[in-house]
C-alpha cells in the first residue's frame, strides 16, 4: 500500500534523523582519505571500538547477483564509514570476488569473507548458488533503470516532454511501455542491432562513437553498458508487465555525520519487488546530492564530504526514492561556543545545530526593534507613536511576553493571519461572487479569532458541502471546480507537497507517483459544484491515464466503507490524524517561516525527502508540541515569538555572517504589499489606529439605528405622497425579471431558437427547468450588469414600461454578446444585434411588455440597458419599487409591501451613507492587512500582492524589483501618503514633528544626528507644506522603513 | 511564378513528403538515425525589433503573390519585381520591394497543430511567447525571457517595450512565471499625436527635478542607519534598484529615446506622418537606444492624427488585419449583413497596407543606414494568414496552414525567399515548413541564448525555451 509506505518512509527518515543529532564524538585531526590498496603507507587512524557490516551473511543466488558492502566502525559511540579503508579477503577466490566493495559470484559454493580495520576483524559467510543458470536481463528493473542511472531519461535529455533529437523516453522511466516503443520499434528498428549488439545506436550514441547531442554519457566500464549490451544480445526482450519495485531500503539509513578524517560514506541499496524477491541494486540506482558543494556522490553511491553544511543524497531506483541526510562538519578557526541566552527549548534545539556546525548566534534585539517586528509579524501593522512611547518606558522584564500575549488576542491578529490563509485558498470575489468571498473570509477570521484547533477546521473545510452563499467553508470547493486542481491545492496547502508534476509523469524528485496523484484526485471526483451549491455525490471516478485503471481514493483502507462514506471524510481523517507524517509538520513550518522569514523546510510547500529540513529535531519538536497542544496555532506562535531565536538582532558576527538557513540571526525582510501599504498610511497618519475602529463602529451603528427609527416614524406619511407622485409620472419602468440561464451548445442556433420564456404575453408565473421568472432588483439601468460567468448561456429579461401616451423612446442595449428584443410581442429590431445597438421603442399608451434575450458564447454574460433621464423620479426609488407604488394599496402582496418598505429605507441618503460607513468599518476595507479580500492597485501588484490564483506562497515575490523602486520614488501612493501626512504633522514644531514621524514610521526616537539633518532641511525649504511632505516622503523611503528587521 | 531556387532545398527530410520539417523529425526521431549536420550557430543579434501586424495579414495579398489562383479567389494586386531579380511581392509592397535585398521572406510559416492558435487571443499569445497557448504553464513572452536572460544595455530604459501596445490583443502580453520586473512596458497612446508623451516615464506632476533632487539628497543623508544589516542582499538590491529607477526618472536620455520631435521632419515623413509610421520610427529609436526587445503593434486608431491633424477613419473601429469582410474595400469594411470583419479598412487603403509599406520600407532603409541591421534582428510577423478562397462577404477568413514572415538584419541573408505554397497559397509545397516555435527558437539562437539551459519556475519545474522549435536554418 503506497499510502502506508509513504507514511512509514517519511517517519523513519525524520525520526532516525532526530536520533543522530545526539551523537557525541571526539575531534580528530584532518587526514587525507584513505586508499585501501596501500595500507602500509597510511598514517595511523584512530582505533575503533567496534566494527560492523551492513550484512551478516552474503547470499548470491544467481549469476548476476552482487552485494554492496558498507563497513562501519565506532569511535566513542559515533558511527563512521570505513568501507574505503577496510581490508577485504575472500577465503576461496574461486567462489567470489570483490570489486569496489561489491561481492560478485564466480562459482557455486560456500566460502568466507574477512573484513579488517585496524585491530578489529569481522567474518561473514558467503554462499553462491544457481551460478550456471541463465539470467536474462530484465527490461524494466534493469534496462529502464540503467537509462535513468545514466541520465538518458532525465528531464533535460530524452525524458523531456518532447524528447531530444527525436528520441523520447518516459521521465525517469515512469512508463516503460513508452520506453519499449521508443527503443524497440521507433526509428525503423535502427536503435538496436540484435545481430551485432555493439553496432546498436543505443550504445554508439552515448559512447560518442557517432555524434550525440548529449555528449559522452556511457563508458564501457559502466554497469549500464553491460546491461544494454547484454539485453540487446539476448534479443531485446521486453517482459512487460514486469514485477514492480515496491520499495528500496538504503544503508546507512536516514542520516549520517561526516567529519575528518572520515569524510566518506558508502551507500548500499536493496530493492524489494512485488514477487517477494529482494535484490541489491546499488549499481543501478541513481544518486544525486542536493548540495554538491557540501557533499558529492558518485555513480557507485560513494559520498564525499566537501565543506561544512548539510545535504540530502537522493537515491532513485525506478519509482522509489529515498534520501540520506548528510551533515559535514569542519572545524572553524577561532570558533568558540559562548553559551548564549536560551529562553525556551526552541533556542536549545536551534543552538544545538548551530554549535554542531560551528555558527555563533547573534545577540538579542533592542526593544524598539522587537516592537516593530512583532507588530508587523502578528498584526501586519506598525505600532503607533503612542504605543511605542509606552512600550519603551516599561521596565518590567516580562514586557515582551505580555506584548506577545496582547497581540495574539487582538482582532488585528485574527484578520492578518486569516488573510494569509485566504491567500492560499484563493478567496477572491472574481471567483467567489455575490458576497461569497466575504463570507468565506469572515469564516477564516472567526477560526483564527477563536483559535479553533487547526485539525478541526481543516477537517470542516475539506468536508464542507452546501449552498456557498451560506455554508462558508464550502467555498473552498467553489474556488476550484476541478478535481485535479483541488488535489493539487489541498496537497500544497496541507501536505506542503507540490504534486502537480505527477499529473503527467512521476515526480522528478519525490516519491509522488502518478498513482498517488490520481488517487488523491479521486478523493475530490465526487464533489460537484452545481449552481453555487457544493454537493457530495455518489458517482465520479478517476482513471489512471497510463493504464485506464480506476483509482481508489487516497485514505480508503476498507472497500466496504467506500459506498456510504464521503471520500473527502476518509481523506480528511487520514490527513488530520496525529500520525500523519506531513500535516502538523507543514503547519508549524508555515508558522515558523511567517515569523522567522524562512522555513525550516524551504520552500514551505516543498516537503520532500530530497529537500531536507535545516534542523530536523527542531521541526520534529515543534510538530510534536503542536499535536500535543491540540493543534493550537497560537500556542506555537507564542512559543516562537518568546524565543531568543525570534528576538535576535539582524546584526551578524564573524561566525554567522554566512548563515542563511540555521536561524543564527534575524532576517531583513521587505514588507509585504499589504504591510507596506498600511505602514505608509499609518506612518503618515492617513489611516486611524486600528484600535479606534471598534468605538467608531459602535458610534455609527447607534446613529444608523436612530435614523432608521426616524424613517420608520415617517413611513405612513410618506406613502400617500409618493403614491401620488408616481401616479403623475408620464413614463416609468418596472424592475427586471430574469429567466435562466439556459445552456446552449450552438451560439447561432441559440439566437434563433425560441425557449420557454419566449412566449407572449409574458407569463411571470410560468415555470421552466426547475425555475421561473425572478424579480432582480439588483439589475440596474445605465450600467453593465453581470448575469453569469459561465460560457454558452441564454438569459431572458422581462420588464413592464408604463407610458401615459403613445411615444417613441430611444434606448441603447449592449447584450454580451448577441441580443434580441421584443416589445409587446413584436420583435423590435430587424436582426439580432451586438453591443451598441440603439433601438427606438414605439410605446403604446398604458403598459408595454419588453422582453430581452441575451445569448453569450465565451466569457461572462452581461448586459446593459441605457435610457436617458426618462425613468428618473424624485423619490430616488428603484424601478421595482416605483412599479409597486403604482399598484393600488390593496393590490400589493405582503412580499411587495416588504420590498417597498425596504426600498424606502434604501432611498434615504443619510441612512445609506451611515450603512456604508458601518460596512467599511466592519470589513476594515481601509486596511490592506485587515480587509476581507485584497484590493487591486498598481502599488499592490508591484509589491507582489497575490492575485489569489494559485495555492502557492510563491505567488508573492519577495525580492525587490525595479517596479517597486519606481512606485516608491515616483508613485502616487507614496506621494499621496506623504502629502496627506504633511497636513497632520504640520501642526507640530520641528522637534516634535521629527520625533513623532520617527516613532510612527520606525518605532524609535530619532538620533541627534537625524534631528539635525531633518531640522536643517525643514529650515532651508521655504514652503512649509513642501518641506514637511518631502521629509515624510524621505523617511518612508528609507530602507529602515521599507524592511522589517 | 514560383522561384524554387531561392530557398527550397531537397534535403534528407524531403522523402517524408509531408514537408513539415522540424515537426515531423521531432515525432519520428529521424535525427537520431541519420546524424544531422551540426546546426549553424550565428548569435549575431544584440536586440530584436518585432513588427507584429495583428489580426492575420493576408499573405497572398502581400509577400506571397498568387497570379495563377482561380479568378474568383485571386488577389487583385499584381506581382511586382523587387530589387532582387526573380523575387516578387504584390504591388501592395512596392516600396518595400526596393529593399528586398535586405530581406528573407519565409513563405512556409505554419501553425503546426490546427486550432491551437486559430483565434486572435491565442494567435497573439503564440506570437508573444513562441509557445502553443493553453499548455500547463503560463509562459512568459519572448521579450520577458530576453529581459530576464540578457538584462539591458540601457539602464535608464525598460528592456522589454511594446509600442504602443494598443492592438486588440495588446493586453495579453504576459510575464508568466518570471518576476514582475520583466513585464512588458507599454508606451500607450498614439505617437502620431502632436502632444503625445509616455505616461509614468518621468517625474510625476508637481515634483520637478529640483525638488526630486532635494528629496534624494535628504534620503542619502537619512538612509544610513541601515547599511549592511545582516549582510542583507535584499536591502542592498533595493538601494541599487532605487538608483536605476532614479536614472530612469531623471536621465535626459530616457526622454530622448521617446522623443519623436528630436527626429528631423524629413525622417518622420519618410516613415509616414500617421500612427503606424511614427510607431515604426519609435521602434527604431528605442532599438537605437539599446532596448533589448521592442515589439511594435501599430493598429491604426479610428480617431487619429495624420500630418499632425486630427483625422477620422469613419467606421474603422478596429483596424487590424482581420479581413473577414470586404477585404478589397476602398474604405471601411462595414458591409450589410457583415460578419466579424466589420470595423476594418480595406487592405489596400492608407491606414492598412499603404502606411505599412511606407513605414516598413523606411524602417529597413533607415536601420540599414544607421548600421542597426548589423546586430538587430528585425522580424515582420502576424498570427496567421488568410484563406485562399474568398467568402460570400468578399472577405478572407483565418488560415493557419500557410503564411509569410519577413526577417532582416543580424546575419539574416538578404534577397532570399524560403519555402513555397501551392498556386492558391493554401498549402506549403516546399520540403521545409516552419512553426511559430521555430520562429521563437530563431530569436533565441540569434541572441546566443543556450536553449539547453532551462528557465525554472518558482516550483522548480524546468522550462525549456521553444522546446518544440528549431532555429530556421536559412536565417543563419
Amino acid at each position: 500500500m503506497i499510502l502506508i509506505s509513504l507514511m512509514r518512509n517519511c517517519l523513519t527518515i525524520l525520526l532516525a534523523a532526530l536520533g543522530h543529532a545526539s551523537f557525541g564524538y571526539a575531534a580528530t585531526p584532518l587526514q587525507k582519505p584513505v586508499v585501501k590498496t596501500v595500507p602500509a603507507l597510511l598514517p595511523a587512524l584512530p582505533k575503533a571500538e567496534r566494527l560492523e557490516a551492513n550484512v551478516s551473511e552474503i547470499k548470491l543466488e544467481s549469476r548476476r547477483a552482487y552485494r554492496q558492502l558498507v563497513v562501519t566502525a565506532y569511535f566513542n559511540g559515533a558511527a563512521r564509514d570505513v568501507t574505503q579503508s577496510a581490508i577485504f579477503r575472500v577465503a576461496d577466490e574461486k567462489i567470489a570476488s570483490l570489486q569496489k566493495g561489491r561481492v560478485h559470484p564466480l562459482n557455486d559454493g560456500n566460502t568466507r569473507l574477512t573484513i579488517s580495520f585496524g585491530d578489529k576483524n569481522l567474518a561473514l559467510p558467503i554462499s553462491v548458488s544457481h551460478f550456471a543458470e541463465a539470467e536474462p536481463i530484465r527490461f524494466k528493473s534493469e534496462t529502464v533503470a540503467a537509462l535513468t542511472k545514466n541520465g538518458c531519461s532525465a528531464g533535460s535529455c530524452h525524458g523531456s516532454p518532447h524528447g531530444k533529437g527525436g528520441f523520447s523516453l518516459s521521465l525517469f522511466g515512469y512508463d516503460p511501455r513508452i520506453d519499449k516503443v521508443s527503443l524497440v520499434r521507433d526509428g525503423f528498428n535502427r536503435r538496436l542491432d540484435i545481430m551485432q549488439p555493439e553496432g546498436s545506436l543505443m550504445l554508439k550514441k552515448p559512447l560518442l562513437e557517432v555524434s550525440h547531442g548529449g555528449g559522452k554519457k556511457l563508458r564501457k566500464t559502466d554497469t549500464a553498458y553491460r546491461v544494454f549490451r547484454d539485453w540487446i544480445y539476448e534479443g531485446a526482450n521486453v517482459d512487460l508487465p514486469a514485477v514492480e519495485c515496491e520499495k528500496v531500503v538504503i544503508f546507512p539509513g536516514a542520516a549520517r555525520v561526516l567529519k575528518a578524517p572520515f569524510l566518506q560514506q558508502q551507500m548500499s541499496v536493496l530493492a524489494y519487488f512485488s514477487d517477494g524477491s529482494a535484490r541489491d541494486v546499488s549499481a543501478l540506482a541513481h544518486y544525486e546530492s542536493s548540495h554538491p558543494d557540501v557533499a558529492e556522490v558518485d555513480a557507485d553511491g560513494l559520498i564525499v564530504g566537501k565543506a561544512r553544511g548539510q545535504a540530502a543524497i537522493s537515491v532513485r531506483y525506478l519509482n522509489a526514492l529515498q534520501s540520506l541526510y548528510v551533515t559535514v562538519i569542519e572545524d572553524v578557526k577561532g570558533f568558540q561556543w559562548n553559551n548564549p541566552v536560551e529562553i525556551n527549548w526552541v533556542d536549545k534545539l536551534v543552538n544545538e545545530k548551530l554549535k554542531q556546525l560551528q555558527y555563533l548566534p547573534s545577540g538579542t534585539c533592542r526593544d524598539d526593534e522587537f516592537l516593530r517586528r512583532v507588530y508587523l509579524d502578528l498584526t501586519g501593522l506598525l505600532p503607533t507613536a503612542e504605543k511605542t512611547r509606552e512600550f519603551l518606558k516599561i521596565s518590567a522584564p516580562d514586557k515582551r511576553a505580555k506584548l506577545i500575549d496582547a497581540l495574539l488576542d487582538s482582532e488585528e491578529f485574527a484578520r492578518f493571519q486569516a488573510l494569509k490563509k485566504a491567500d492560499l485558498m484563493r478567496v477572491s470575489p472574481r471567483k467567489l461572487k455575490d458576497g461569497r468571498a466575504e463570507l468565506f473570509s469572515k469564516w477564516l477570521i472567526e477560526r483564527v479569532r477563536q483559535n479553533t484547533p487547526y485539525n478541526q477546521w481543516t477537517h470542516a473545510l475539506l468536508t464542507a458541502s452546501g449552498d456557498t452563499k451560506k455554508a462558508a467553508p464550502a467555498n473552498y470547493y467553489l474556488a476550484i471546480d476541478d478535481e485535479k486542481e483541488r488535489a493539487e491545492m489541498t496537497s500544497q496547502i496541507f501536505m506542503g507537497s507540490r504534486i502537480e508534476c505527477a499529473r503527467c509523469h512521476n515526480h522528478p524528485f519525490e516519491n509522488w507517483t502518478m498513482r498517488d496523484y490520481y488517487s488523491i484526485t479521486a478523493v475530490f471526483a465526487r464533489t460537484k459544484a452545481e449552481k453555487g451549491e457544493i454537493k457530495a455525490v455518489n458517482s465520479g471516478e478517476v482513471l489512471l491515464p497510463t493504464s485506464g485503471e480506476r483509482m481508489k481514493p487516497w485514505g480508503l483502507t476498507d472497500e466496504k466503507t467506500q459506498a456510504k462514506t464521503d471520500r473527502r471524510a476518509l481523506f480528511a481523517d487520514w490527513l488530520t490524524k496525529p500520525d500523519n507524517p506531513l500535516f502538523a509538520r507543514v503547519e508549524v513550518n508555515r508558522i515558523w517561516a511567517d515569523l522567522i522569514g524562512r522555513g525550516i523546510v524551504e520552500a514551505v510547500d516543498d516537503f520532500r525527502s530530497s529537500n531536507p529540513p535545516s534542523n530536523v529535531p527542531l521541526l520534529e519538536a515543534l510538530a510534536a508540541e503542536f499535536i500535543k497542544s491540540g493543534y493550537d496555532r497560537k500556542h506555537i506562535m507564542r512559543l516562537i515569538c518568546n524565543s531568543q531565536t525570534y528576538q535576535r538582532t539582524t546584526q551578524t558576527n564573524d561566525f554567522n555572517v554566512t548563515d542563511e538557513t540555521l536561524f543564527s540571526h534575524a532576517r531583513v525582510r521587505l514588507l509585504s504589499a499589504e504591510q507596506l501599504r498600511d505602514a505608509l498610511r499609518l506612518a503618515t497618519r492617513s489611516l486611524p489606529d486600528a484600535e479606534t475602529i471598534e468605538p467608531s463602529l459602535q458610534d455609527y451603528q447607534k446613529r444608523a439605528e436612530k435614523r432608521r427609527a426616524e424613517l420608520e416614524n415617517d413611513y405612513k406619511t410618506w406613502l400617500p405622497g409618493a403614491q401620488n407622485e408616481v401616479a403623475q409620472l408620464p413614463l416609468r419602468a418596472g424592475g427586471w425579471f430574469l429567466a435562466g440561464p439556459f445552456a446552449h451548445s450552438d451560439f447561432e442556433k441559440a439566437v434563433e431558437t425560441a425557449l420557454a420564456p419566449e412566449k407572449f404575453p409574458i407569463d411571470l408565473s410560468a415555470r421552466f427547468e426547475n425555475s421561473g421568472w425572478q424579480l432582480r432588483p439588483d439589475l440596474e439601468d445605465n450600467r453593465k450588469n453581470n448575469l453569469s460567468t459561465d460560457n454558452n448561456q441564454v438569459h431572458y429579461l422581462g420588464r413592464r414600461i408604463y407610458s401615459a401616451k403613445a411615444q417613441t423612446l430611444e434606448v441603447q442595449i449592449d447584450p454580451d454578446e448577441r441580443g434580441r428584443l421584443w416589445l409587446n410581442g413584436k420583435e423590435a429590431t430587424k436582426n439580432p444585434f451586438n453591443n451598441g445597438q440603439k433601438v427606438k421603442l414605439e410605446l403604446q399608451p398604458g403598459d408595454n411588455d419588453l422582453l430581452l434575450k441575451i445569448v453569450n458564447g465565451g466569457g461572462e454574460a452581461n448586459f446593459s440597458f441605457r435610457a436617458d433621464e426618462t425613468f428618473k423620479n424624485n423619490l430616488n426609488l428603484p424601478p421595482h419599487a416605483v412599479e409597486i407604488l403604482a399598484l393600488p394599496n390593496d393590490k400589493r402582496s405582503e412580499e411587495q409591501k416588504n420590498l417597498l418598505h425596504e426600498a424606502y429605507f434604501e432611498a434615504d441618503k443619510n441612512l445609506n451613507s451611515l450603512n456604508a460607513q458601518i460596512t467599511q468599518l466592519e470589513n476594515r476595507s481601509d486596511y490592506a492587512t485587515q480587509r476581507l479580500y485584497p484590493a487591486d492597485s498598481t502599488f499592490a501588484t508591484a509589491f507582489g500582492q497575490p492575485k489569489r490564483e494559485t495555492a502557492c506562497t510563491c505567488e508573492r515575490t519577495n525580492s525587490p524589483t525595479l517596479l517597486q523602486a519606481l512606485e516608491l520614488l515616483n508613485g502616487d501612493m507614496a506621494q499621496q501618503a506623504a502629502s496627506s501626512g504633511a497636513d497632520k504633522y504640520m501642526k507640530f514644531d520641528d522637534q516634535k514633528l521629527i520625533e513623532e514621524l520617527y516613532l510612527s514610521a520606525l518605532a524609535r526616537f530619532p538620533t541627534a544626528k537625524e534631528i539635525g539633518v531633518a531640522k536643517s532641511f525643514l529650515a532651508k525649504t521655504p514652503d512649509r507644506k513642501t518641506a514637511v511632505t518631502d521629509l515624510i516622503w524621505t523617511v518612508t523611503n528609507t530602507r529602515e522603513f521599507l524592511f522589517q528587521h | 511564378m514560383e522561384h524554387e531556387h531561392f530557398g527550397t532545398r531537397l534535403g534528407r527530410r524531403s522523402f517524408i513528403g509531408l514537408g513539415v520539417g522540424s515537426l515531423v523529425t521531432a515525432l519520428t526521431g529521424l535525427d537520431a538515425i541519420a546524424a544531422p549536420a551540426p546546426e549553424k550557430r550565428g548569435a549575431r543579434a544584440k536586440r530584436v525589433l518585432v513588427i507584429f501586424e495583428q489580426g492575420g495579414l493576408s499573405h497572398i495579398d502581400t509577400w506571397d503573390p498568387k497570379p495563377d489562383a482561380p479568378l474568383e479567389h485571386r488577389s487583385p494586386f499584381k506581382p511586382v519585381g523587387t530589387k532582387v531579380p526573380g523575387m516578387q511581392f504584390t504591388e501592395l509592397l512596392s516600396k518595400t520591394a526596393k529593399f528586398a535585398d535586405k530581406l528573407t521572406v519565409v513563405r512556409c510559416m505554419i501553425q503546426p497543430t490546427p486550432g491551437i492558435g486559430n483565434s486572435h487571443p491565442k494567435g497573439a499569445q503564440y506570437i508573444y511567447t513562441g509557445e502553443a497557448p493553453g499548455g500547463p504553464v503560463e509562459m512568459p513572452d519572448i521579450g520577458s525571457v530576453l529581459a530576464s536572460k540578457l538584462g539591458t544595455e540601457a539602464l535608464y530604459l525598460p528592456s522589454n517595450i511594446m509600442v504602443p501596445g494598443t492592438s486588440e490583443m495588446g493586453h495579453l502580453t504576459s510575464v508568466g512565471f518570471l518576476p514582475p520586473g520583466y513585464t512588458c512596458f507599454k508606451t500607450g497612446g498614439s505617437p502620431a499625436k502632436p502632444d503625445w508623451r509616455v505616461p509614468n516615464l518621468g517625474l510625476m506632476a508637481g515634483i520637478d527635478e529640483g525638488r526630486f533632487k532635494n528629496r534624494k539628497d535628504l534620503l542619502s543623508s537619512l538612509d544610513v542607519g541601515f547599511v549592511n544589516v545582516g549582510g542583507s542582499k535584499d536591502a542592498a538590491a533595493m538601494q541599487s534598484l532605487m538608483g536605476q529607477a532614479e536614472d530612469m526618472l531623471t536621465n535626459p536620455l530616457t526622454r530622448k529615446a521617446f522623443d519623436l520631435e528630436s527626429e528631423t521632419p524629413q525622417m518622420r515623413e519618410k516613415y509616414g506622418m500617421g500612427h503606424r509610421g511614427q510607431c515604426y520610427l519609435l521602434g527604431r529609436k528605442l532599438i537605437e537606444a539599446g532596448v533589448r526587445y521592442v515589439m511594435v503593434d501599430s493598429r491604426e486608431p479610428m480617431d487619429t492624427f495624420v500630418d499632425g491633424k486630427a483625422t477620422r477613419f469613419d467606421g474603422g473601429g478596429n483596424m487590424n488585419w482581420d479581413h473577414h469582410d470586404a477585404i478589397y474595400s476602398k474604405s471601411h469594411t462595414n458591409v450589410p449583413n457583415g460578419g466579424a470583419g466589420a470595423g476594418r479598412y480595406g487592405i489596400a487603403t492608407w491606414p492598412m497596407m499603404g502606411s505599412t509599406d511606407q513605414a516598413l520600407a523606411a524602417l529597413i532603409e533607415d536601420m540599414d543606414q544607421r548600421g542597426l541591421l548589423d546586430d538587430t534582428l528585425l522580424c515582420f510577423v502576424t498570427e496567421f494568414g488568410r484563406t485562399p478562397k474568398m467568402n460570400e462577404r468578399q472577405g478572407r477568413d483565418h488560415w493557419t496552414n500557410a503564411f509569410s514572415f519577413a526577417f532582416a538584419g543580424a546575419g539574416v541573408p538578404g534577397g532570399q525567399v524560403v519555402g513555397s505554397t501551392d498556386k492558391e497559397g493554401g498549402y506549403i509545397t516546399s520540403s521545409m515548413a516552419y512553426t511559430l516555435e521555430d520562429y521563437a527558437a530563431t530569436i533565441y539562437e540569434k541572441l546566443g541564448i543556450d536553449r539547453s539551459k532551462p528557465l525554472h519556475m518558482p516550483s522548480g519545474r524546468p522550462i525549456y525555451l521553444a522546446a518544440k522549435g528549431k532555429p530556421i536554418p536559412e536565417l543563419f
